[in-house]
């Protein structure tokens, strides 16, 4: 058994932060949507809340980006188009099959490989259509305290609150999501530990465990 | 001596201190206490305005009243100096849109197939229920003298008074052929002749009806019995307009309207002098009283003062106003408290924990009525005379977007001579009168800088875009108004009226009045833009006769039915209490049925009798609070509890009348995508209107829902939370049971 380093100490910051600011944004968002409902926050507190949180979510995406562009890291979000599908389908099987019997997960993550195929290709949606889609509708509900006239163009608030509204959802479902599949280590707080500490705990695999870790990293 | 050092020094400090004063006061005037000028002065200052000078009374030939014992004519006496007959044709208060008539049914602006002006006199409103039939009409309902005894309490005279329909003086026609004064009033304002149906010229054999010759309403009169008599002019005189009724201190309005409501027309201006002392009444006749008038005729009486026209003036005809001497003991609600009876309106600076009402919670409503009332504005400051040259202001309309200034105006002289009396007007849902003029009045935000007050209220500029001041600023209201007026089954010649805002309890004879929260409407205002501002809804139920020439059925034909049928036993004449009375009735539950009513008209005449039910809305603008009584709670508008949404009574209705088909009446602005959802209770059938301001484009935040998306939304989040939990059910036991083999291997 060997510790390796996962994620750098602004990996970590910048996830947690972003996680901070995405679940206050669903709650005052949810305050905004259903106000006057029990367990919500003031209308007033939550637009205000939800306007500033909204900014630093875009501002930390754009440093979050600007930080994976330079580093490379970004490499690590995109799928090789080479076997996506039958290492995508490995890794459903485990999902679905796999981890109920003990099979070992088919990927070893390492620093260079944090990613199965299944969250490549949902991150890759989520930052390139829900984020862009909740962020410029978002923007264009705050732009519109300085002009109202926009809502000519966009067919009022009304459409624009209904895709903001139906991104919020999906959102909170891929959060949800998120947090359960991260209880699919080897225990069910390995994920959350190494996102704090960024060291995850690898063991030495065993002659087939190698076999299969060796494919993919071919693949 | 010579000065110390310290001397010089100290001058030095005192001079520069002394020039930067100066400065600043040159600079900052409004900054400096003694430049500006308090209010107390101000109001003094009026009290000190410039009198009149005396004014010689004349009768219509010129001559002087004291000498020829005539009827005060105001035209001849104010004509003196002012151009009165260039004012009497420049006042849409004078001719009521007269000027422009139009065949009923030909305008498609209009809101009723029999609506024959925009507004005034041929703008039918069920509130004033009998109407001045138009030249040629069958089965006609009110003559014009008619009209003008039945509803000239809130008109001030001119040029419908004067000439009706027609172009000539009634005076004059009167003295020529019927037929020809006939003729001539059977052509429209645009000089097209109006054409007779068949029905209109066939002599008619129902109740009421005249026969043989066409309906002409300047000539003929109703009033007296079923056939229409000629009625004469010459010796009732005509209505000229009442320049005293507005710019005396203290008219006396009341003997006017005896006067106007006698038939006697040429003396109302006469005895609108009632309360200055220079005439003086003998049973039905007036005299004039020498000791008021100078050698030269002119009136020296110290009541007799000409004035502009104060709110006072105006609220004889527009709205309950209480001056600052006056204790509001009882709200006596008529007709003439136009926009009190409707809106629920006082106009005054008092406090309204002040009055004698019993209003609930009154003690902690230390607030005047209106705030402006407070503020020493009166009605003309906003809608002022459009020649003004100091209020003057060219309309946006057509005017070059670069000119911020128009220097063109009249001088004083010119103004005083011919002062126009079209005076501003807004843009509202219940006028529609000189619609030319509609949206000239001085509005909130020409007065006030909302951007500059509002720095707390967050998405500024969508609220002062999407909301009338008024929506926030007028809270509720404190007076009673109608809720509904149902001329299905009159009683008296009298409608009955549901009211909101007031309760009345069975154990007290005192009612409390509640007040009211205005319903916020949607509407579309001149500039195309959608606003929501509140509205009262007024309810209103009357017959119509359909068919070819649809119209409201004549109060006289209901009353021949309904003399037939067993009075209403629950039916009470007034409401009287110490606090507010009004001679109209509130509505007891009728035992006519609308579908017997319906078979009892048709058997008086009535073609194709249709029960109407409409839905007036009335814009309050009036009644303002203090900017800290204003809505400012976020929760109030943004939440599943939104005003916005607030349903609003629209009164108590029969089963098996029409309230089902309501219809918001057409032309209020209202837009016509916004549709009534009305909710109907069979245990107590009334009908709620609930606001649905999404309809109309709306999209408020904490209230407005797309239930598609949330309802997709939710089902996906409820399928990761279904996922889940099957996928941890499949985690759990699988590992128990290994947990179990791995025992058995120990």
């Amino acid at each position: 058994m060997q510790k390796e380093l996962i994620y750098t100490l602004y990996e970590r910051f910048w996830h947690w932060f972003q996680a901070v600011m995405i679940l206050t944004l669903l709650f005052t968002g949810f305050s905004v949507h259903y106000s006057g409902s029990a367990g919500v926050i003031p209308f007033a507190t939550a637009v205000r809340l939800h306007n500033v949180v909204g900014w630093l979510l875009v501002i930390n995406a754009f440093l979050g980006f600007f930080y994976y562009l330079t580093t490379g890291t970004l490499r690590q979000l995109i799928p090789e188009p080479r076997e996506l599908h039958i290492l995508a389908w490995r890794q459903l099987r485990y999902y679905l099959y796999g981890m109920f019997h003990g099979e070992p997960h088919p990927l070893q993550r390492s620093r260079q490989r944090r990613l199965n195929p299944l969250q490549q290709i949902t991150y890759l949606a989520i930052l390139n259509i829900l984020l862009p889609v909740q962020v410029v509708t978002g923007v264009a509900l705050w732009f519109m305290q300085y002009s109202p006239e926009l809502m000519h163009f966009v067919g009022g608030i009304g459409n624009l609150a209904a895709v903001h509204m139906l991104g919020a959802w999906f959102f909170g479902a891929f959060v949800l999501a998120h947090i359960y599949l991260a209880t699919t280590g080897p225990t069910p707080w390995a994920h959350f530990v190494t996102m704090i500490t960024g060291y995850e705990v690898i063991e030495e695999p065993s002659a087939g465990e190698a076999t299969s870790v060796q494919q993919n990293e071919i693949a | 001596m010579g000065m110390t050092k310290t001397n010089r020094v100290w001058r030095v400090v005192r001079n520069t201190v002394a020039v930067a004063a100066l400065l600043f006061m040159e600079r900052f005037p409004e900054r400096c206490i003694l430049a500006t000028e308090s209010p107390q002065s101000k109001a003094q200052q009026n009290l000190t305005e410039v009198t009149h000078r005396p004014v010689p009374l004349l009768d219509a030939n010129g001559r002087n009243v004291i000498a020829s014992g005539q009827p005060v004519s105001a035209e001849r006496t104010c004509g003196a100096c002012h151009d009165t007959q260039y004012i009497s044709d420049h006042c849409y208060h004078a001719d009521l849109g007269i000027r422009r008539w139009f065949r009923p049914g030909q305008s498609e602006h209009a809101a009723h197939a029999w609506d024959y002006t925009s507004g005034g006199v041929g703008g039918w409103k069920p509130f004033f229920y009998q109407r001045l039939s138009p030249p040629g009409e069958s089965k006609p309902d009110l003559g014009l003298a008619d009209w003008l005894r039945t509803y000239g309490f809130r008109y001030v005279g001119g040029r419908l008074g004067q000439f009706g329909f027609g172009k000539e003086p009634l005076t004059k026609r009167g003295e020529s052929s019927q037929e020809q004064a006939a003729a001539a009033s059977d052509t429209a304002a645009d000089g097209t002749q109006v054409e007779k149906s068949a029905s209109e010229t066939t002599a008619s054999a129902m109740p009421g009806s005249h026969s043989g010759l066409t309906w002409d309403p300047d000539l003929m009169s109703t009033l007296s019995g079923n056939q229409p008599v000629r009625w004469d002019w010459r010796s009732s005189g005509t209505l000229e307009m009442n320049c005293f009724v507005c710019h005396l201190h203290s008219p006396d309005n009341t003997a006017r309207v005896e006067e106007i409501k006698a038939g006697r027309f040429a003396w109302a201006v006469t005895a609108t002098l009632a309360r200055t002392g220079a005439v003086i009444r003998k049973g039905t006749q007036w005299e004039y009283n020498k000791q008021a008038f100078d050698e030269r005729g002119a009136v020296v009486a110290q009541s007799f003062r000409i004035e502009r026209p104060t709110a006072e003036q105006c609220g004889q005809c527009h709205e309950k106003v209480v001056g600052p001497h006056e204790q509001l003991s009882c709200l006596e609600i008529s007709w003439s408290d136009w926009s009190t009876i409707t809106k629920g309106q006082v106009f005054s600076a008092q406090r309204i924990s002040d009055s004698e009402l019993n209003i609930a919670g009154k003690k902690n409503l230390i607030r005047p009525w209106d705030i402006h009332a407070a503020s020493l504005l009166d009605c003309r400051h906003c809608h002022f005379s459009l020649d003004n040259p100091a209020l003057f202001e060219p309309p946006a309309r057509g005017r070059p977007k670069h000119l911020r200034f128009e220097p063109r105006r009249l001088s004083f002289a010119e103004y005083l001579e011919r002062p126009s009396h079209q005076f501003a007007k807004g843009d509202t849902a219940q006028g529609k009168i000189a619609p030319e003029f509609t949206g000239t009045m001085r509005t909130c935000r020409d007065c006030h800088d909302a951007t500059e007050a509002h720095e707390w209220l967050p998405f500024r500029a969508v609220h002062l875009a999407r909301l009338e001041c008024e929506t926030c600023h007028i809270p509720a209201v404190y007076a009673p108004a109608l809720e509904a007026i149902d001329w299905s089954a009159p009683a008296d010649g009298q409608p009955f009226l549901q009211w909101r805002g007031v309760t009345w309890s069975s154990s007290t004879t005192v009612p409390v009045i509640t007040g009211f929260r205005p319903v916020i409407l949607p509407r579309r205002a001149m500039d195309g833009e959608i606003t929501l501002g509140p509205y009262n809804l007024v309810r209103a139920s009357y017959w119509v006769e359909a068919g070819a020439s649809p119209r409201p059925v004549r109060l006289r034909d209901l009353e021949a039915i309904l003399s037939r049928l067993p009075r209403n036993p629950e039916s009470k004449s007034g409401e009287s209490s110490p606090v507010f009375s009004t001679s109209y009735r509130r509505r007891l539950p009728s035992r006519y049925s609308t579908t017997e009513l319906a078979t009892q008209l048709k058997n008086v005449g009535v073609t194709s009798p249709e029960h109407v039910v409409e839905i007036w809305p009335f814009g309050i603008h009036h009644g303002v609070a203090p900017a800290r009584l204003a809505i400012r709670q976020c929760e109030t508008c943004h939440s599943s509890r939104s005003l916005l949404g607030q349903a609003f009574s629209l009164g108590n209705v029969q089963d098996d009348d029409n309230s089902r088909g309501a219809r918001i009446v057409p032309g209020s602005g209202i837009p016509e995508a916004y549709r009534l959802e009305i909710s109907w209770s069979s245990d107590n059938p009334a009908l709620i209107l609930t606001p649905n301001p999404e309809k109309a484009g709306f999209y408020i935040l904490g209230k407005s829902r797309h239930n598609w998306v949330d309802w997709l939304g939710f089902f996906a989040f409820l399928g990761v939370v279904l996922t889940i939990g099957v996928h941890t059910s499949f985690r759990v036991f699988p590992s128990l049971s290994l947990l179990k083999s791995f025992r058995r291997q120990d």
